[in-house]
């Protein structure tokens, strides 16, 4: 996919801009606090319905602004679509081509854009929540029932915790045997999706650093990873006077850790901070990479600033490993720019400036 | 509050309607003939005295029909009982006229974030009618939602347990429907919930 043009009104610092991004390269230059960010998050929520960097709706609209709206043309295979985004009273409704969209969940998959921020770090030193939700999101972007059943999950959980705190015990064998049904549904996926993974995230590390023992990403279900639908019920009706003192299920998926392994160490304990900012580079370079092959489509990158703490050699090596991808939308500060118009071809150019864009 | 403010309120607590169509209707009131409103007006005063609950079964019935007409016909299969969420929904699984058996209407769901429990809900007088009328196959017909499994899997625990099959209402793709407009959240589950053909 690759977005085309963008509109937006009221946006956080942008009242009103309009800007054709019909190219395989696009750069926003500006100082800090001038919007750039902005216009990628408004390029992310047109294909998420959500932003990745709050969960308020009300901090996206513009001071002063009822409403916000952002529309994006994007061209998908060979057809063009409109997908407009109104937000407005703390609440956000996505249409696609004059169509609402009546659940987010409606939306992945269908414009597969991947983020790249500073935060990312947290899913290698954060967390274990964090953690989860990197390869959640892997798994998200191309099989939509995996969100399914994880909304499945949570909500049989929260009325589960609601009946361990009523003492409500006649209903535990019924939860146990759904979170157990569900649960190592998302359990078995985690499990493929990271074997999957370690086979890519490894060598394309190696190849950005130069370090010749990477790290993997190791996962540890709560469960054990071969307990059986059986085993996890036991394991829940054992545990029962545990959790009725905690009041809350104390195993299970939402317990799951993830674990950034060299050798038989944790190490995120051990990196220094620009091997973790690597990391978390390589780990969403691999998260396009194992779109692109499961699913033979390309997705469009988006980069803040995060290119920045790079030397040279890593940084051309790192651009090297994001060739997959149909359109990259990246942010530079003013005296960063320099040299990457020799790396990018197609590129369009905007200066960002107090929450206007101008070629 | 002038009446017809009060009235538009009134309307607008209904299912469904909302502010603009609770005014809409206000205004038709106001220009209709008086006496459709005074058949409407005597109507809904009078609905709850008329229409109860079945003693039996828990869905809707004239008073002077209790148990209802369901319960009590003569040529129905009693060997089997579907249960359902809400009284409407015997209403529509009996307009299809595929099912001959009786029903049990459980008002509601299991939902302890609610503060709904089995206590909660029309399960005694399930298992004693189970018990008494000689039931071999309960039906759940609860929505396909998380809490409606709940339900659904709650009733299959106690109900097993007196040795009587349970089935579910299967769910996916409409009937006539067309693969092409159905959602993909649809279409995906109902992959995974594919029949083998015989």
């Amino acid at each position: 996919m690759k977005f085309l043009s963008l509109t937006i009104s009221g946006f956080r610092n942008i009242d009103d801009v309009s800007m054709n991004l019909d190219a395989r390269h696009v750069i926003f230059i500006g100082e800090n606090g001038q919007g750039k960010t902005n216009l990628l998050e408004s390029l992310y929520l047109s294909c998420y319905g959500s932003s990745f960097r709050t969960r308020r709706t009300s901090q996206l609209i513009g001071f002063g602004k009822e409403r916000a709206k952002i529309t994006v043309r994007i061209q998908e295979q060979d057809a063009v679509h409109t997908v407009e985004a109104l937000l407005q009273q703390g609440s956000i409704s996505m249409n696609i081509d004059k169509k609402e969209i009546s659940d987010r969940m409606e939306l992945m998959n269908r414009f597969p854009c991947i983020v790249f921020t500073h935060e990312d770090i947290a899913f290698v030193k954060g967390a274990p929540q964090e953690k989860r939700r990197f390869f959640d999101q892997t798994m998200c972007l191309h099989d939509p029932l995996f969100l399914y059943d994880l909304r499945r999950y949570h909500r049989i959980l929260k009325q589960r915790n609601q009946a361990l705190k009523d003492q409500r015990l006649s209903l535990m064998p019924t939860y146990d045997e759904q979170l157990a049904h569900i649960g190592i549904t998302i359990q078995q996926q985690r499990s493929k999706t990271a074997e999957e993974f370690n086979k890519l995230f490894p060598e394309l590390f190696s190849r950005v650093s130069g370090m010749d023992d990477p790290p993997i990403m190791d996962y540890r279900p709560s469960w054990g990873s071969t307990a059986t639908r059986d085993e996890v019920k036991k394991k829940l009706s054992d545990t029962l006077s545990r959790d009725l003192r905690f009041l809350t299920t104390t195993s299970g998926p939402h317990r799951d850790r993830f674990i950034c392994k060299k050798g038989s160490a944790d190490f995120s304990q051990t990196a220094s901070t620009g091997q973790l900012r690597l990391i978390s580079l390589a780990l969403r370079a691999a998260q396009a990479t194992y779109y692109k092959n499961k699913t033979g489509r390309l997705p469009v990158l988006l980069l803040d600033d995060v290119l920045l703490e790079l030397d040279h050699g890593k940084r051309q090596r790192f651009i090297q490993e994001l060739s997959g991808y149909e359109q990259a939308v990246c942010t530079f500060l003013p005296e960063e720019v320099y040299g990457h118009e020799q790396q990018f071809s197609d590129v369009l150019n905007y200066t960002v400036s107090k929450g206007n864009a101008y070629q | 509050m002038s009446l017809l403010d009060e009235l538009i309120q009134s309307l607008s607590r209904l299912p469904g309607v909302g502010k603009k169509s609770a005014s809409r209707i206000a205004y038709h009131l106001l220009t209709t003939d008086q006496e459709f409103n005074t058949r409407l007006g005597r109507t809904i005063h009078s609905i709850r005295h008329h229409i109860i609950r079945c003693r039996t079964c828990g869905s809707f019935t004239q008073r002077d029909q209790d148990p209802c007409s369901i319960c009590t016909a003569v040529n129905r299969d009693r060997s089997s009982i579907c249960i359902v969420e809400h009284p409407q929904d015997v209403i529509t699984l009996e307009a299809t006229g595929a099912y001959q058996g009786l029903f049990h209407v459980l008002d509601g769901v299991i939902s302890p974030l609610d503060g709904i429990g089995p206590e909660q809900l029309n399960f005694n007088k399930l298992l004693a009618r189970i018990k008494d009328e000689g039931v071999t196959e309960v039906i759940v017909a609860t929505n396909p939602t998380e809490e409606g499994d709940t339900t659904a899997l709650y009733i299959s625990h106690i109900v097993k347990e007196l040795g009587i099959k349970v089935s579910r209402l299967a769910s996916g793709i409409p009937v006539g429907g067309d693969i092409e407009y159905a959602d993909r959240i649809t279409i995906a589950r109902s992959l995974r919930g594919r029949t083998i053909l015989d």
